[in-house]
């Protein structure tokens, strides 16, 4: 269910969380529908004798799939024409076969020129409990 | 090699957003958000037209080949080794929603170019990419800042 409300800034505040969800298990299927939407055929996500000849076990998903799939819990938080940043740094590779839980919080409300903005912190987390990606983000709100 | 390459520019094609290409891209992450598929929900929402999502732009840095006449690709022009290449990080900064209809120029350049020693063993290189994304009217719409890193060795 995609909520589509847009949070008040003064509804919110430091700590408060959105709900968490889930991604996955990747799938070869699930990298290929990015790879065909974004236009990243990097052989290393998609071509399993060049990801070895490079080192790596298996192909690995792009930092930028999981990064979209993450901006799925910012836009229905915040809206998607709210969104002013969105940074994500790469900390671990996703693998086939890897389920991905991806949660957020507030960290900080600024009143600024550019208008009201909320400072959430993201993260993408695998069933290990690594954190694959680490993200933030400042939306701007009513 | 590193310092004559900082700020090196080349500038893109127009980047032409299109309601088509955003539906294919959330459909790839199954985001079911109206406003990026229905016209008359961005709108009622105060929007031009269908929005789209966060992360968008990396499908117009890839798909939009710049032509020759740009001068040579910045990323080809470091020689990076595809098999030591991984990405860093990546932030969008919004000056304003993106939407369908945009119309939008683009000129990217290498931000810095900088070495350390790899976790293991070997210098790892440090790249970095920014690009600004422009409407009809001259104003800057986004900015796209790109790290790439190559490892000193690879993995295994």
């Amino acid at each position: 269910m995609v909520q589509t409300a847009i949070p008040r800034f003064e509804s919110l505040k430091v700590g408060d969380r959105a709900p968490d969800f889930q991604f996955g298990p990747v799938t070869l299927n699930m990298i290929l529908r990015y790879a065909g939407a974004s236009g990243d055929f990097n052989p290393l996500h998609n071509d399993p004798d060049f990801a070895k000849a490079a080192g790596y076990p298996s192909i690995f998903a792009m930092g930028m799939m999981s990064a979209a799939w993450l901006s799925r819990l910012l836009t229905d938080w915040v809206g998607p024409q709210n969104v002013r940043r969105y940074k994500v740094r790469f900390v671990n590779q996703v693998w086939p076969g890897d389920v991905l839980t991806c949660s957020g919080e507030v960290t900080g409300k600024r009143e600024t020129a550019e208008g009201n903005l909320v400072d959430l912190d993201l993260t993408v987390t695998n069933q290990k409990g690594e954190v694959v990606l680490k993200g933030s983000a400042a939306a701007a709100l009513p | 090699m590193s310092e004559d390459v900082i700020g090196r520019e080349r500038p893109g094609p127009n980047w032409y957003v299109e309601r088509g290409k955003i539906a294919e891209f959330v459909n790839a992450f199954d985001d079911r958000n109206p406003l990026y598929f229905d016209r008359e929900a961005a709108r009622a929402a105060g929007l031009p037209d269908v929005v789209a999502p966060p992360t968008f732009a990396m499908s117009a840095g890839l798909q939009v080949k710049p032509s020759a006449e740009a001068g040579p690709d910045l990323r080809a022009s470091l020689n990076i080794d595809p098999k030591r290449m991984l990405a860093g990080e990546t932030e969008f900064e919004f000056k304003r929603s993106l939407n369908a209809g945009d119309v939008l120029s683009s000129a990217s350049r290498i931000a810095g170019v900088t070495e350390k020693e790899g976790r293991r063993g070997g210098k790892m290189r440090v790249f970095t990419f920014e690009t600004v994304y422009r409407d009809e009217k001259g104003e800057d719409v986004l900015i796209v800042r790109n790290t790439l890193l190559e490892r000193g060795s690879t993995p295994a």
